[in-house]
């Protein structure tokens, strides 16, 4: 047995056959209640109004036969009547005592209809010279008026509506026959009318979006059709136009969007490993300056230290006493010079490791001296400082030491890779934003952004602003010099 | 129609104050009599003789109180028009001498025939309302153009017209299927029991044709093919074939010869009129294949 599918998950042909057979099932069974309802109910009337006419027809026409005692002639009429109608059953004549006097035709009395009328004695208004009144031929010339007198008689008029329900029985059949053929010619004219109006679009849109769904956009129906279906069509080639340009577009965008991607993940790749250069870089520079703090120790403050142990030890290995004044005087002058020796050397080592002038002459005077001391010893290229009127407000001294160094290492890059003739330094507070701008401008030879030979100061200054919460920034093109901007905030962040 | 008691009035009283006048003033012109006029039953019929009796007798006296006439001195005919007029001028014993007017053969007979002997009065006739069947029987003959049966159907009230009815289809070379009704047998099976004849005469005769037997009896004559020739208009408009009649001024004609006997003291016998004219249904006539000629329709006698 096939398996019954909800009407909602019918298919085209089942709904149009649905369609095509319910409205016409509905009808004939519709038409056929109402013919046998109405036609049961016609023949039904039908009979009534024959009985009653047949009734009063026979009262009409009996009043001879009764008065006269003729019986033989109403017989034969009744017998004409039963012979040329089938619902008669029975046709009786009575007295004006209820007693039969004439009787045509079998009763049924169980579904028979009774129609009974009086047979009255017509009386014509005409003066038979009768009465007391006087007797006169009158030019009265109207005709003589009937009116009822008596009842002489009674029709009895016993209709049977079998034979016609009978007949309307064998009608209706024929009818629903006629019907019914004409169902069953219909249906399948409905479904071959719906095929190229109905089921071939709906197919078609059904493939259609079949087609959408794998990717498939360009859409176009064979079977155009006109109506509502035909703008289903027009719209549904136009939505697949769209959801293509759409599908077209979405890929473009995803293409852009992974090559975006891939070009931070180089950039990140890279950056990692500029990162680990730096790492790498930053140690070897540390292990650089140990080992020329260690050389610089060794070399100068062991062989000074050796130096003054040396002369200290002569004096104690002679007598001193008897040494003369002045090479006691000598040794002690040398021994002086050697410890002014250790001590220059010492603090030029303490500058380096941090710069004495950030305490004494505080940013900006450490940043006048750095410049000053640029300017004399490099006369090939001015360097020019731009500052304001008002001091900076107190910096936290990382943040200090980090301004100072930015400076120290753009001054740095301008003397190695600018070849620039000038060069500038600003600073200035931004209240708004609490931030400390520096600028540094050459007009070098710049360099192409993204270059793997910028260098390690670059990325170093980089780290050292962030490292304290701040932002730098790089401009610079081939022939057009270098532009670094710094903005740092006041104080460090607390989980810098 | 029936006039109410008010408007009767108001009518006799007009009549009395336009006529009385020259009545009184022209009696004695009138062979020195008056005739004096008994209404019975007021009606339309009434009014229609009533007004042919002015015309033609201005000086005769109106009333339809009994009494009021015969208060009256001086020589009268009394004129009685209708049954019920007869009877109360019969039984109001009258000494004057009576001519019944507007009465058929029928009811003039059976009133006279009801009188007690104390209400006999000197001289009473008629002139009978319907025409004669002598009349009718020369219809009967001029309508078949031929030797045809005649049924008569006589109850007790007309038994004494046998004679008269004898006479005249001899006289009209007819064959005469004379029947006398018994009380309470059926006239149409009596009818239907003539079977010799083509014609059927009818005479007024209460006992036999009533409004109630008329249609029977013109049915059953029609399944025989019967022409029925009747005694009035209204029964040829009723459907029968042909009436021989007379009209109100026909029987007036001859009133004025009867009143003039009976004031001298001779009484006429009761009589038909001698003017009469025909009526005659083409519709029956051509249903039952009679050929009616104008001679036909122009039969009769009228006055001059």
């Amino acid at each position: 047995m096939k398996h019954w599918h909800r009407p909602r998950e019918w298919s085209i042909a089942s709904r149009v056959m649905v369609i095509a057979t319910v409205p016409v099932a509905v009808l004939f069974v519709a038409v056929a209640t109402w013919l046998y309802v109405s036609g049961k109910s016609s023949a039904l009337l039908a009979v009534h109004r024959n009985g009653e006419l047949l009734a009063s027809a026979l009262a009409q026409t009996s009043q001879f036969g009764v008065v006269s005692g003729n019986t033989e002639a109403l017989r034969r009429s009744m017998q004409h009547m039963l012979q040329a109608r089938t619902d008669i059953s029975q046709i009786q004549i009575l007295d004006d005592h209820h007693i039969s006097i004439a009787t045509a035709g079998q009763a049924h009395l169980d579904k028979s209809l009774n129609f009974e009328q009086p047979i009255t004695d017509d009386v014509p208004d005409v003066d038979l010279f009768e009465g007391s009144a006087p007797h006169a031929s009158t030019s009265n010339n109207k005709l003589p008026q009937l009116r009822s007198a008596r009842v002489v008689g009674y029709v009895r008029v016993l209709m049977s509506p079998e034979p016609v329900l009978k007949e309307e029985r064998l009608r209706l059949l024929l009818n629903a026959l006629v019907l019914l053929a004409a169902a069953v010619v219909s249906i399948p004219l409905g479904l071959y009318l719906a095929r190229p109006t109905i089921r071939s679009p709906f197919s078609e849109m059904t493939h259609a979006l079949r087609a959408v769904r794998h990717g498939k956009f360009d859409i176009q129906f064979k079977s155009k059709t006109g109506g509502e279906i035909g703008e289903m069509q027009s719209a549904f080639e136009e939505m697949a136009k769209g959801l293509s340009i759409t599908h077209e577009e979405m890929q473009q965008q995803v293409l852009r969007r992974t090559g975006m991607l891939q070009r931070a993940m180089e950039r990140l790749q890279e950056s990692d490993h500029e990162r680990r250069q730096l790492m790498a870089h930053s140690t070897d520079r540390i292990e650089e300056e140990r080992r020329r703090i260690a050389r610089e120790l060794h070399d100068q403050f062991n062989s000074g230290l050796l130096s003054i142990r040396y002369r200290v030890c002569s004096l104690l290995e002679q007598d001193g006493l008897d040494m003369e004044q002045k090479e006691v005087a000598a040794i002690a002058s040398s021994i002086i010079n050697d410890v002014e020796k250790l001590y220059d050397e010492t603090r030029q080592l303490l500058k380096r490791l941090r710069p004495e002038a950030l305490d004494t002459l505080g940013l900006t005077g450490a940043i006048r001296a750095a410049i000053r001391t640029f300017n004399e010893t490099q006369p090939a290229c001015t360097v020019d400082l731009d500052a304001p009127a008002s001091e900076l407000p107190p910096l936290s001294s990382k943040v200090s030491i980090t301004a100072y160094r930015v400076v120290q290492e753009a001054l740095s890059n301008i003397l190695k890779h600018s070849q620039a003739t000038h060069g500038s330094v600003s600073y200035r507070f931004d209240s708004e934003v609490r931030l400390v701008v520096l600028e540094v401008h050459d007009n070098g030879v710049g360099f192409a952004l993204g270059q793997k030979s910028a260098g390690f100061g670059i990325l170093g200054m980089r780290e050292r602003v962030e490292s304290v919460g701040g932002t730098m920034e790089l401009r610079s093109a081939p022939g057009h010099g270098t532009a670094l901007s710094f903005a740092l905030p006041e104080a460090e962040p607390h989980d810098a | 129609m029936h006039l109410t008691d008010g408007t009767r009035r108001r009518f006799l009283s007009v009549a009395a104050s336009v006529i009385a006048a020259p009545l009184v003033a022209t009696a004695a012109s009138r062979g020195g009599y008056e005739l004096r006029v008994l209404l019975g039953e007021n009606g339309d019929t009434t009014q229609q003789i009533l007004k042919a009796i002015t015309v033609r007798f201005p000086h005769a006296r109106i009333a339809d109180a009994v009494a009021v006439q015969d208060d009256r001195k001086g020589t009268a005919v009394y004129l009685t028009l209708g049954a019920a007029a007869l009877q109360s001028a019969l039984s109001a014993g009258l000494s004057a001498p009576i001519l019944a007017l507007f009465t058929s053969n029928e009811a003039f007979t059976r009133v006279v025939a009801n009188l007690r002997p104390d209400q006999r009065v000197q001289g009473i006739s008629a002139v009978f309302a319907e025409a004669s069947p002598l009349h009718q029987l020369r219809l009967v003959r001029a309508l078949y153009k031929r030797r045809v049966g005649i049924a008569a159907l006589l109850s007790a009230g007309t038994a004494h017209l046998q004679s008269l009815i004898e006479e005249a289809a001899r006289a009209n070379d007819l064959d005469l299927h004379l029947r006398l009704v018994d009380p309470g047998e059926n006239v149409v099976r009596a009818l239907l029991s003539q079977r010799d004849a083509q014609a059927l005469l009818m005479v007024p005769d209460r006992n036999l044709y009533t409004a109630e037997s008329l249609r029977t009896v013109l049915e059953s004559a029609y399944r025989r093919t019967l022409g029925v020739i009747g005694f009035s208009p209204a029964l040829v408009r009723a459907g029968v074939l042909a009436a021989a009649y007379s009209t109100i001024d026909d029987v007036l004609s001859q009133v004025g010869a009867a009143a003039d006997a009976l004031a001298q003291g001779h009484t006429p016998s009761p009589q038909y009129s001698t003017y009469w004219r025909v009526l005659i249904n083409e519709r029956v006539a051509n249903s039952l294949d009679v050929v009616v000629s104008d001679s036909d329709r122009a039969l009769g006698n009228l006055p001059n």
